[in-house]
């Protein structure tokens, strides 16, 4: 079988950190904690860091099994109901992220294109990388990786020329409370889809070894990277101005200039986005497509690629279902929705996590016992 | 699977649903918009217009105008619409007039319009139309450049690098300061100097002497989205000065009874606000070179140049004065943003103290300290008449 190596899989795990900060996070932490958002982003990082522990956790355990089968091996028929409600959730999830993507693209590039042939376009694509597998995945993903840090360092370069430090002030000017609801948010966003690596056994890993400190590396590396482009958006265009518009990150690219004549990329530079939502779709029904193979006991090769299909033309298209416009979106997006996505990926993950702790304390209590027994 | 798969590759990924020739937009560089019989009178400037490959005689406008009529811009729009043959694409929008009349009467509804759009790129200039239909000054041709709008642009640009009069004012600026906290907004004007129907003739533009040109003029000063009325030439300076927006300065200092001529550059103005004492400190400073001298001064003599200095300093102490009139008695319009410099730092004293800015903001104490050095005299060591 072939594998996936550690720096690979760090490239999926940059890109599910970054997959919901445009038009989701961004858009909450500039409406919500104003230019303390930047406060909001530190104070998820770091709470973040709590889910982050619990995805490893999983991952190191049994590192030869996946996720479906970590949590049936554990729960027995119980695990049954975990997963399928992992998996709804989880596609509830991904469809939502793939219409904020659609939204995204019909408002800035192609307003007069029918949303339902955006939202398709994507779809061979998607269909054939997840048919592939983790490994082609990977590759595909550490090559948008070097391309994407390469319009993160464009970005970077031409705007910092304009950052007023004068538009991130004043800070904490209505109290912590909003900010810290606000960090919990972006935790919901842009940490838990981390959950959606406990799908890859360790055990696909190459150099496994060092699994563990490289997620630590990659999390903390992705997170400043947020928190760089918050700040540059933010003091590039005041709280103003950024609570204005819906996609302020692509606003502010707009002002992207290198030596006078680099100008006018923000259609471009804005690429990456459209990388990081197609990781996380690609991951997301890789994770349902493993379900699906898992609990029906699917073998058939070609039966697989055709229920990935299915999977990914119904996830692709539920999601204009679901919101028909962006004011209810925008709204769910900041009450409903990253309770329910705490629910499912961090609860949840916690329990399988508990239960492990407890299973592994009861076997370390009776193995004690035994040996004692025996002297 | 795989040949199945082609087909939507094939269908999805060859081109664009918006898919447009470029033969077939009308790229609008400028937008006047102005008000007729209550309803909103807009006007898009075509830079693409066909006549220029008809005729390639030199000097033929490529530009053109279309205007239409609504009740709102969009309506206006519409009706300009349907009388062009292309598709308009604002994408290379550069200049946008507004009318004075509806500048006075508040921006809101113009500014949710144009920011809506998703083809502008938000970073075109603002310009007010002063004495004139904003519709007229679009019409204006240069003899030194194709496109009016690029005329003014270019003239905003040159202006606000060399002069103090003009700052670079962008629509995103202009929204910024509506929306912002303490600081009301001003916009440069622009109007016409001679006969607006010979201007927009682009046979005149044979003559040496333009018949009508563009100039930019004085600031606008508003409360709010509203026009309050307009500031001085001085004024407008004295804005830009104490807003630190202004990085070079020409200044006119009397000698005997004639003209000194300084040019200060690096310009900086810092602003320190003390609540308790009502009173704000700008420290403003430069370095100043002598530009034309037209009277009898011993210039080798040192106390001669700190004469001058007290000189600019005087005289930039009276366009102070000036402008401190006129926004704190006057108008009575924070345009300085000394209430956004108090949000920034003192967040808690803001909030006691927002809803009575504006009585706050005329009675507080503006103290300056002007630091200007004069560091070159250009390539003569005297003045001609000392050498005489």
């Amino acid at each position: 079988m072939k594998k996936l190596s550690s720096l690979q899989f760090c490239a999926i795990e940059y890109f599910l950190i970054l997959a919901n900060n445009v038009g989701l996070t961004t858009y909450i932490l500039f409406n919500y904690a104003r230019q303390d958002g930047i406060i909001s982003i530190i104070l998820g990082t770091i709470i973040g860091l709590i889910p982050l522990s619990i995805y490893i956790k999983i991952i190191n355990t049994k590192p030869e099994l996946n996720l479906f089968e970590k949590i049936e091996d554990k729960f027995k028929k119980k695990g049954k109901i975990l997963n399928l409600l992992l998996t709804l959730g989880i596609s509830f999830f991904i469809a939502i992220n793939y219409n904020n993507l659609i939204d995204f693209i019909s408002s800035q590039y192609l307003s007069e294109t029918p949303q339902i042939i955006i939202a398709l376009a994507f779809l061979p694509a998607i269909i054939y990388l997840t048919q592939k597998g983790t490994t082609v995945i990977g590759r595909t993903i550490f090559i948008l990786l070097i391309i994407s840090s390469s319009f993160v360092l464009l970005t970077i370069l031409g705007l910092i020329w304009q950052i007023k430090i004068d538009n991130i002030l004043p800070i904490l000017e209505n109290g912590i409370i909003n900010p810290f609801i606000c960090s919990l948010i972006y935790v919901s966003y842009n940490i838990t889809p981390l959950f959606l690596l406990t799908i890859i056994p360790k055990n696909e890993i190459t150099d496994k070894e060092k699994l563990n400190k490289r997620i630590i590396l990659t999390y903390l590396i992705a997170n400043t990277i947020v928190l760089i482009i918050f700040f540059i958006t933010l003091s590039v265009l005041g709280t103003s101005l950024a609570n204005l518009y819906q996609y302020p990150e692509y606003d502010v690219l707009k002002k992207v200039s290198l030596i006078g004549f680099i100008e006018r990329t923000e259609s471009m530079i804005s690429l990456r986005w459209t990388f990081y939502v197609f990781t996380i779709t690609v991951i997301g029904i890789l994770f349902i497509s493993k379900y699906i193979k898992h609990t029906f006991k699917i073998k058939n090769e070609k039966t697989n690629k055709k229920i990935i299909s299915i999977i990914s033309l119904i996830i692709v298209l539920c999601g204009k279902f679901i919101f028909q416009n962006s004011s209810k979106f925008n709204k769910i997006t900041y009450d409903k929705l990253p309770i329910f996505i705490s629910i499912i990926m961090i609860l949840i993950p916690f329990i399988i996590t508990k239960k492990v702790k407890n299973k592994s304390l009861q076997h370390f209590i009776h193995n004690k016992s035994n040996s004692a027994h025996n002297d | 699977m795989k040949k199945l798969l082609i087909i939507p590759i094939i269908i999805l990924l060859t081109g664009c649903w918006n898919y447009n020739e470029l033969n077939n937009l009308a790229i609008c560089t400028g937008i006047a918009i102005d008000k007729k019989d209550d309803k909103y009178e807009v006007t898009f400037l075509i830079s693409n217009a066909k006549k220029n490959d008809v005729s390639a005689k030199e000097g033929e406008a490529g530009t053109t105008t279309y205007s239409g009529i609504g009740d709102t811009l969009q309506d206006a729009v519409n009706d300009l619409q349907i009388k062009m043959p292309f598709e308009p694409y604002t994408g290379h929008l550069v200049v946008t007039i507004i009318s004075e009349d509806i500048a006075k009467e508040g921006l809101e509804n113009i500014l949710d319009y144009l920011a809506r759009d998703t083809e502008s790129r938000n970073f075109f200039y603002v310009l007010l139309s002063k004495d004139a239909k904003a519709k007229n000054i679009l019409e204006i041709i240069s003899p030194l450049q194709t496109f009016p709008s690029q005329t003014i642009a270019s003239d905003i640009e040159t202006s606000s690098a060399k002069t103090s009069l003009i700052y670079e004012i962008t629509y995103n600026d202009f929204i910024y300061t509506i929306l912002e906290q303490g600081i009301n907004p001003v916009l440069n004007s622009v109007t016409i100097i001679g006969d607006k129907n010979k201007g927009t003739d682009s046979k005149e533009l044979s003559d040496t002497i333009p018949k009508a040109t563009i100039k930019i003029d004085t600031l606008g000063v508003f409360k709010d989205d509203k026009l309050l009325g307009w500031a001085s030439k001085d004024q407008s300076k004295g804005i830009n000065l104490l807003s630190n927006n202004v990085q070079n300065f020409y200044i006119k200092t009397k000698c005997e009874d004639k003209y000194l001529m300084n040019y200060i550059e690096n310009m900086k103005t810092k602003t320190k606000i003390d609540l308790d004492k009502n009173k704000v400190y700008v420290d403003i400073s430069g370095t100043a070179t002598l530009l034309e001298v037209n009277c009898k001064l011993d210039l080798e003599n040192p106390q001669t140049i700190k004469d001058i200095e007290e000189n600019i300093k005087n005289e930039l102490n009276r366009i102070i004065d000036d402008t401190k009139k006129l926004v704190q008695k006057e108008y009575n319009t924070d345009v300085l943003g000394y209430g956004k410099i108090i949000h920034k730092k003192y967040p808690k004293k803001w909030k006691n103290i927002k809803n009575n800015w504006d009585e706050i903001f005329k009675n507080l104490d503006i103290e300056t300290n002007i630091n200007i050095k004069i560091e070159d005299q250009g390539t003569l060591i005297q003045t001609i008449k000392e050498a005489q």
